[in-house]
């Protein structure tokens, strides 16, 4: 399946898988993973989805793994760990103090409210969190990752309501990009969402200002590709029956 | 430097901050972006380049929030958290 879509969409790295294990129950969970590569050091959430898919290798580790699992000792960055649901965020994030300071807002009552409007799970309610490549694939992902140019993200948007018809209506505003909009966001909502990523994203990591993404929940993912190849299958007008033409 | 307990729901702050003296041209703006006032602007002694007068040290990188804002604002790309950009 991963090959298809490369192939179909031209996609310059594959997507990659992620599989987030709740804190109820971790350790059975955490066991299954033990044998897979931890970083080396700490690294944000979009680094580390970076280094999977191949783009670079920030997990300190001599070799570019293709699967990391990832604690909340290991993340670089807060807003993706607390987003992520590992623990709460910190003060000045919360209260919108941070981004205020950044200029991206006039007061600080506007930059908390957008704060808050981040998805996000549970304080806590995370234990680990899975990153892979998509064709080395431990386990069946929660959240698929897919990169590419506005062209071959716009090439998702069809084949994900063909069978049903409708629109997507997108969860975005570039800011966490990767953690919130692009696997929180998907799971909360149970329907893909489309990021332009973010400028922590394209600071740390995604260095390619062409790219951008979809999330799209795993259990749709199979769905999706099939209806993205079997597009080319829908019958010309010519070959409908008569009373259809 | 105190890790962050697997679970726990709160945030310990605490990082590694380094940086790159040849590269910082004290511009402030890791100071002025912080919210937990890691950084302070010091003068160099004996410097003569007035574009090198100053320059930014990591005061107290055990408030660190891992927000990531000084990293996103350094033009100069002087500034490393736990030896990343
Ligand atoms: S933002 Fe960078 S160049 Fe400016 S003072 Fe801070 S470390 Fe130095
Ligand atoms: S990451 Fe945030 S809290 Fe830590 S030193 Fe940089 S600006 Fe300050």
């Amino acid at each position: 399946m991963t090959d298809q879509i490369v192939k179909k969409l031209e996609l310059k790295y594959e997507p990659v898988g992620i599989y987030l294990i709740p804190a109820e129950h971790a350790e059975r969970y955490e066991k299954f993973f033990e044998n897979f590569a931890k970083p080396n050091g700490r690294l944000t959430y979009c680094q580390a989805v970076d280094t999977v898919r191949g783009a670079a290798n920030y997990s300190k580790l001599p070799e570019r793994p293709d699967v990391l699992v990832l604690k909340a000792k290991d993340f670089l960055c807060s807003a993706g760990a607390a987003n992520l649901g590992f623990y709460n965020l910190p003060e000045p994030i919360k209260n919108g103090e941070r981004d205020f300071l950044l200029r991206r807002f006039p007061s600080i009552e506007t930059s908390k409210v957008t704060r808050e409007m981040i998805p996000h799970f549970e304080a806590g309610s995370t234990s680990s969190v899975v990153v892979f490549k998509l064709s080395k694939a431990p386990v069946d992902p929660h959240v698929v990752l897919v990169f590419g140019n506005p062209a071959q993200i716009l090439s998702l948007e069809g084949p994900y309501v063909m069978k049903t018809g409708g629109r997507l209506e997108i969860d975005v505003l570039g800011t966490c990009g990767v953690c919130a909009e692009m696997t929180v966001s998907p799971l909360l909502n149970r329907k893909m969402n489309l990021s332009t990523l973010c400028g922590g994203a394209r600071s740390h990591a995604f260095k390619d200002p062409t790219e951008m993404g979809a999330g799209i929940p795993g259990i749709e993912f199979p769905e999706l590709v099939e209806n993205l190849l079997a597009r080319q299958n829908i019958p010309k007008r010519q070959d409908l029956t008569k009373e259809l033409q | 430097m105190e890790a962050i307990k697997t679970n726990s729901v709160e945030f310990i702050p605490g990082a590694t901050i380094t940086i790159d003296d040849d590269r910082c041209i004290g511009c402030k703006k890791c100071v002025e972006v912080c919210p937990e006032d890691v950084y302070e602007l010091v003068r160099r002694p004996g410097e003569t380049d007035p574009n090198k007068e100053f320059k930014s040290v990591a005061v107290a990188p055990e408030k660190c929030i891992l927000c990531l804002s000084c990293l996103e604002i350094c033009a100069k790309d002087a500034i490393y958290i736990d030896g990343q950009q």
